[in-house]
């Protein structure tokens, strides 16, 4: 009897131990943006609105991602000439939350051999960082909750935690399907973190600044025109690291069971499966603001933000219900043969264009650049971009699945 | 001249159309599809008034499963038929041949085109006497070519003279 008492309270005490532990690590965020200087910040999220603003957002991100499950079900669904959830409240809008409730009141199984600590760590390991990055993410020009001067470099940092966490899960669960896929996942995330950052140092370059509030003030013109190699390399990217389709190697389905979530059930994986959808709101809200023009003030600013996110998100949907996982090594040979080169090729190409524009317009360095520089580096990267495609085709070994075809006497129509 | 990555591209058109297509699906308990008139369904249509008793159908069950029972003495109006006081049909034995409906010489056994009786007890999927009288009268076309050249679709209630090749 006792020893069913403490399962059920280890439960209860896992839920609350989840927010004891996120609740610091918040407030280690209050006390570093302390020192900052404020460009144009509102400035009204300081004291008790702090909390209010924290109490607010988490649970803002917790209804989007609800949503966002349910969103992803339905639009496969349609891409699959299906109908999706439609059982649960109008149009089956509250599938996500019956899901939540399903999962949430569903025994905590932890298996006999699995590391118990470690096991009940990896979830907030995996969560944590995705709920730290919206601590940058600015909503509104110059209203975020905490303004860092090296904004898109901490949320680069801080996401890249995750495969801390998912390398955890995978080794703690003591199944060989769990460390497949966790082994998988640190390969992929190490591989397509270089051309992700190289790929954001352009527009860093074009910003001269790291301060998300100051990335999206600069696009005169949205980066997206200006850079378009970079945001496919970006997406991609993203992509790979959100785990999602083509490169969702560290779960697939169809070979390791579930990769390194296999072993979990109950809350635990309400929290692993949540911050997949938590990450890829939060990744594409970053995107948006890299890529996709300015942030306007008030609350159409603030739809305009989510309508620009919505593309982004709709796009990885579009990608699952598209493309079909690609190999181990096909996915480490486009991060390091294809993205990598590229992104390189990029960030010199760019660097020459703004220093060209700079001694063009007499600008000088650190300055931000204006309409027209801008619009003569985007048209010398749209040529670049369209360049590249032409030009990738012709290297031979680039596309390594049309040499193995070649070689059993097949061909795709239509180009690779 | 190739391009690099048109084929993805393609690859996501093609979703992208099927995005915009109806889907396919039909909500079944709200919805359904329509049978064709020759369905044999889980129901048997009969009509009293045509029945004369005669136990053909009883003889050309392949298993034995319907069970007619006739009053010993003659019936009061029609003086050649049987009265019939039990007619059951165990449809949980039932393989749905319709050797019964071909057999019937007087056009009063039909095949039915209900699909919904399943039942959680055996006992329950015994077609009664009084089930057969109530049931809704949609006779389908299985061995009734006169219903098929009249165009009929198996979706309309028809009466006892309508249902067979003569009318009584």
């Amino acid at each position: 009897m006792w020893a069913k008492w403490i399962a059920k309270m280890q439960t209860r005490l896992f839920n609350i131990a989840v927010l004891i532990l996120l609740t610091p690590v918040f407030l280690l965020v209050y006390i570093i943006k302390e020192p900052i200087v404020y460009y144009g910040s509102l400035n009204i999220l300081s004291g008790i609105n702090f909390f209010i603003g924290l109490f607010i957002l988490v649970n803002f991100l917790l209804v989007v991602t609800t949503m966002l499950t349910f969103v992803e079900r339905r639009l496969v669904a349609r891409m699959q000439n299906r109908i999706g959830p439609n059982r649960v409240g109008p149009f089956g809008i509250l599938q996500g939350f019956a899901d939540l409730i399903k999962l949430i009141t569903k025994e905590d199984l932890v298996p006999t051999l699995a590391n118990r600590t470690v096991f009940s760590l990896a979830p907030i390991l995996i969560m944590a960082p995705v709920l730290l990055m919206f601590a940058v993410i600015p909503i509104l020009p110059g209203f975020t909750i905490a303004d860092l001067d090296i904004g898109i470099f901490y949320v680069v940092a801080i996401t890249s935690l995750g495969s801390l966490g998912v390398f955890a899960a995978g080794w703690a669960s003591n199944s060989k399907y769990s460390l497949y896929g966790a082994v998988r996942g640190v390969a992929q995330l190490v591989s397509y973190e270089v051309p992700l950052v190289l790929s954001i140092c352009t527009i860093v370059l074009l910003a001269g600044s790291l301060n998300l509030n100051q990335i999206t003030g600069a696009q005169e013109i949205p980066f997206i025109l200006v850079q378009p190699l970079a945001f496919v390399i970006v997406l991609f990217s993203v992509a790979a690291e959100l785990n999602r389709t083509p490169f969702d190697l560290n779960e697939a389905d169809s070979e390791i069971v579930a990769g390194f979530h296999t072993e979990y059930s109950g809350t635990k994986f309400a929290l692993i499966y949540g911050t997949e959808y938590l990450a890829a709101f939060g990744w594409s809200v970053v995107i948006a603001i890299l890529f996709l023009g300015r942030l306007e003030p008030g609350v159409g600013g603030f739809l305009i933000l989510m309508a620009k996110t919505s593309i982004i998100l709709f796009l990885f949907f579009w990608f699952r219900g598209t493309w079909p996982r690609v190999r181990i090594d096909q996915i480490l040979a486009i991060a390091w043969k294809i993205m990598f080169p590229l992104a390189t090729i990029n960030i010199i190409v760019t660097g020459g264009a703004i220093l060209l524009v700079q001694s063009l317009f007499n600008l000088k360095s650190g300055t931000p650049l204006g309409l027209q520089p801008l619009a003569i580096i985007a048209i010398i990267n749209i040529v670049l971009f369209v360049v590249l495609l032409l030009v990738l085709p012709l290297i031979k070994g680039l596309g390594r699945f049309d040499d193995e075809l070649k070689a059993r006497g097949l061909e795709i129509k239509g180009g690779n | 001249m190739r391009i690099f990555g048109v084929g993805a591209i393609k690859g996501l058109i093609v979703t992208l159309k099927y995005l915009l297509r109806p889907t396919f699906t039909t909500q079944y308990p709200e919805e359904k599809l329509n049978t064709s008139p020759r369905f044999r369904g889980n129901n048997f249509v009969w009509y009293e008034e045509r029945c004369t008793g005669c136990s053909t159908c009883a003889k050309a069950c392949p298993l034995g499963i319907i069970r007619i029972v006739t009053h010993p003495e003659p019936h009061q109006q029609v003086g050649s038929d049987y009265q019939i006081d039990v007619f059951d049909i165990d449809t949980g034995r039932c393989m749905f041949c319709a050797l019964c409906v071909e057999a019937c010489p007087y056009d009063a056994l039909h095949m039915g085109g209900d699909f919904e009786r399943a039942d959680y007890v055996r006992e329950d999927l015994v077609i009664t006497t009084d089930q057969l009288r109530e049931g809704a009268k949609k006779p389908q076309t299985q061995f009734r070519p006169q219903l098929e050249e009249i165009g009929y679709q198996g979706d309309e209630e028809l009466d006892e003279h309508e249902a067979g090749r003569w009318s009584l």
